[in-house]
């Protein structure tokens, strides 16, 4: 009788069990020398038995489906060699039949042609599943559970790596932890779309696609925390990580307020043209589609750049028009005394913190206390006659010129403007004159004020702008409400909050227009009826 | 970043915020700034590039 053997061994298994390939292939060898059975052919696989896809079991299989080998018999030395899955060893017992060969097993179940034989290899074929899933269970509990102790159990992410100097897995940050706390740092501002912080941190040599992104500035475990994940009974919980955090805990959880908020973009960055600040936040009264811009020329050869819907085609707006419209819109727009108050503390405090005026101070100032000192040190031992007069000047008179350098330096940052008085002196911070900033600034500059004032769409119908969802910030600091009544009096219509790149559920149909082709329709049977 | 404490003394010297409402203010005032700043760069940027264009221009005249 000819046989085929086959032999399977995952890598656990092995360590734990020293169940080897060899020691299996010595024992079916044994078996068949035994029975009387010829090998003609040994496969082997280091995989795990959950499915059929295993390197040599496929081969096997092609070798018996394109009859390149002819066995009667294929032997492994128990079920659990074969499959832990039931339902799939039933199905590949079957395909084997299909070619003549049947499945024997040197250990366990052992057929005497018998009806009862069914129930029995049944439970054989069984009982490997069970055991993998129960191991599957338990190392899933036992994994969970160093999470809960604070550990991370999978590949180091982004920002982090394992050190293991200290016998245990311990996540430490590598060099890439600079880049995601300038991502959190940037994206906590709420003036930059993840968009952008991707392509300049591209820039710096931080590689990472826009999804990668995205589940980074939603990770706890940058602030030193770990998430697990909701499993049967047991909720999401977020625990206390064994490792050192990257970002503060205040900072994600501005992230996580900011990606709440859904700041809407500019639907194309390529296409901003500077006679089209309202590209890409203006949607059309008529189907909620976004609008675009582009211009036509007129019989005496000037130019007019024009809003308008590219999918309807109804609505039209001269952009300048709609854009002074707007800018007089802005005026409207009255800040609280103590707002703008705030407004100048938040502008000193965010120029001082980029410029970095004040470290470079510090830093120059701690140089020339140890300079100083440094000096009084050579005094010292030239008193105590440790060193000879050539020494003591050539030391004094370098110290002195250092001490000098320092010393302008520090003058040169008090008396040279800070770029915050430079800005203070010479431009307009933009709370205090919105629609003067917003006529001078530039066109990304623009987008980015429209889309930090309105979260939603805006919609225009010649005179007035409104929006379906209004910053609620700008109730608590417009000290005139008129303002927000232009804008909300008019309630939205429901397109407004759906996805202007998804086609509309209800379609916009003409009803007049719709019913005069159903007269039309009838028409000869009308006729037809009054003959 | 000024503190919710020290925004709410600014804040509260002629109105009545709470402290979530500060804390919105703050972020949208913060997310301004960001903005103005971001905006008064790139114009000190561009003030830059172009007196090096004059100069590269003038360079190119002369010969030089």
């Amino acid at each position: 009788m000819n046989v085929v053997i086959y032999t399977r061994v995952s890598t656990d298994e092995q360590k734990e069990k020293g169940f080897s390939l060899s020691e299996q292939e010595s024992r079916l060898r044994k078996y068949c020398r035994d029975k009387g059975y010829k090998i003609i052919r040994h496969f082997e696989d280091d995989h795990s038995a959950k499915d059929f896809n295993r390197p040599g079991f496929n081969k096997m299989l092609t070798c018996i489906e394109g009859k390149t080998i002819k066995p009667d018999l294929l032997i492994c030395v128990r079920v659990d060699r074969f499959s832990r899955n039931a339902f799939e060893t039933m199905k590949m017992v079957q395909r084997l039949n299909r070619h003549k060969v049947e499945v024997e097993y040197v250990e366990g179940f052992i057929k005497n042609d018998m009806p009862e034989d069914l129930l029995i290899e049944m439970i054989s074929i069984v009982l490997p599943q069970i055991e993998n899933e129960r191991r599957g269970i338990n190392t899933k509990r036992g994994l969970r559970e160093a999470q809960r102790n604070g550990r991370w159990i999978t590949k180091a992410p982004k920002g982090y790596k394992f050190d293991r100097s200290s016998g245990t897995s311990l996540l430490v940050p590598n060099n890439d932890a600079i880049f995601i706390k300038e991502a959190y740092a940037k994206y906590a501002t709420g003036a930059y779309a993840k968009e952008e912080i991707r392509k300049e941190l591209n820039k710096a040599g931080f590689k990472c696609s826009k999804q990668h992104l995205c589940n980074i500035l939603k990770n706890p475990v940058y602030t030193g925390k770990i998430r697990i994940k909701a499993w049967k009974n047991e909720p999401e919980v977020i625990v206390d990580g064994i490792h050192e955090g990257i970002v503060s805990e205040e900072i994600f959880e501005i992230v996580q307020e900011v990606n709440k908020r859904r700041r809407i973009q500019p639907y194309n960055k390529k296409t901003i043209q500077d006679e089209f600040p309202l590209r890409g936040y203006l949607i059309c009264n008529n189907c909620g589609r976004n609008m675009t811009g582009s211009g036509s020329r007129s019989r005496n050869r000037n130019k007019y750049y024009y809003y308008h819907c590219n999918y309807c085609g109804n609505l039209r707006f001269r952009a300048d028009r709609s854009n002074k419209k707007f800018l007089e819109y802005l005026r409207t727009l009255n800040v609280k005394s103590e707002v703008l108050e705030l407004y100048m503390a938040v502008l000193r405090d965010v120029f001082t913190l980029k410029e970095g005026r004040n470290n470079k101070v510090r830093l120059f100032e701690d140089q020339l206390a140890e300079a100083k000192s440094m000096m009084e040190q050579v005094e010292d031992k030239f008193f105590s006659n440790q060193i000879d007069l050539d020494t003591y000047h050539n030391a004094k008179d370098r110290y002195k010129k250092n001490i000098y350098e320092l010393e302008e330096k520090i003058q040169n940052l008090y008396t040279v403007r800070s770029d915050y008085d430079k800005y203070i002196s010479d431009g307009l911070p933009l709370l205090q004159n919105i629609d003067e900033y917003f006529e001078k600034a530039s066109t990304t500059t623009k987008q980015r004020i429209i889309g930090s004032i309105f979260p939603g769409k805006l919609i225009f119908n010649g005179n007035n702008y409104r929006t379906a969802r209004m910053n609620e910030v700008l109730s608590l600091i417009l000290s005139n409400d008129k303002a927000l009544q232009g804008v909300e009096a008019k309630k939205a219509d429901n397109f407004v909050d759906q996805s202007s790149k998804a086609p509309l559920k209800i379609q916009l149909s003409n009803q007049f227009y719709h019913d005069l082709r159903l007269l039309y329709d009838l028409k000869p049977y009308i006729e037809s009826m009054a003959i | 970043m000024l503190s919710v404490n020290d925004c709410k003394k600014i804040l509260n010297k002629t109105g009545s915020y709470t402290d979530d409402e500060v804390k919105k203010i703050r972020q949208f005032l913060y997310e301004l700034v960001e903005i103005e700043y971001y905006n008064f760069k790139n114009n000190n940027n561009n003030e830059r590039s172009n007196l090096h264009k004059s100069i590269d221009r003038r360079t190119e005249r002369k010969g030089i």
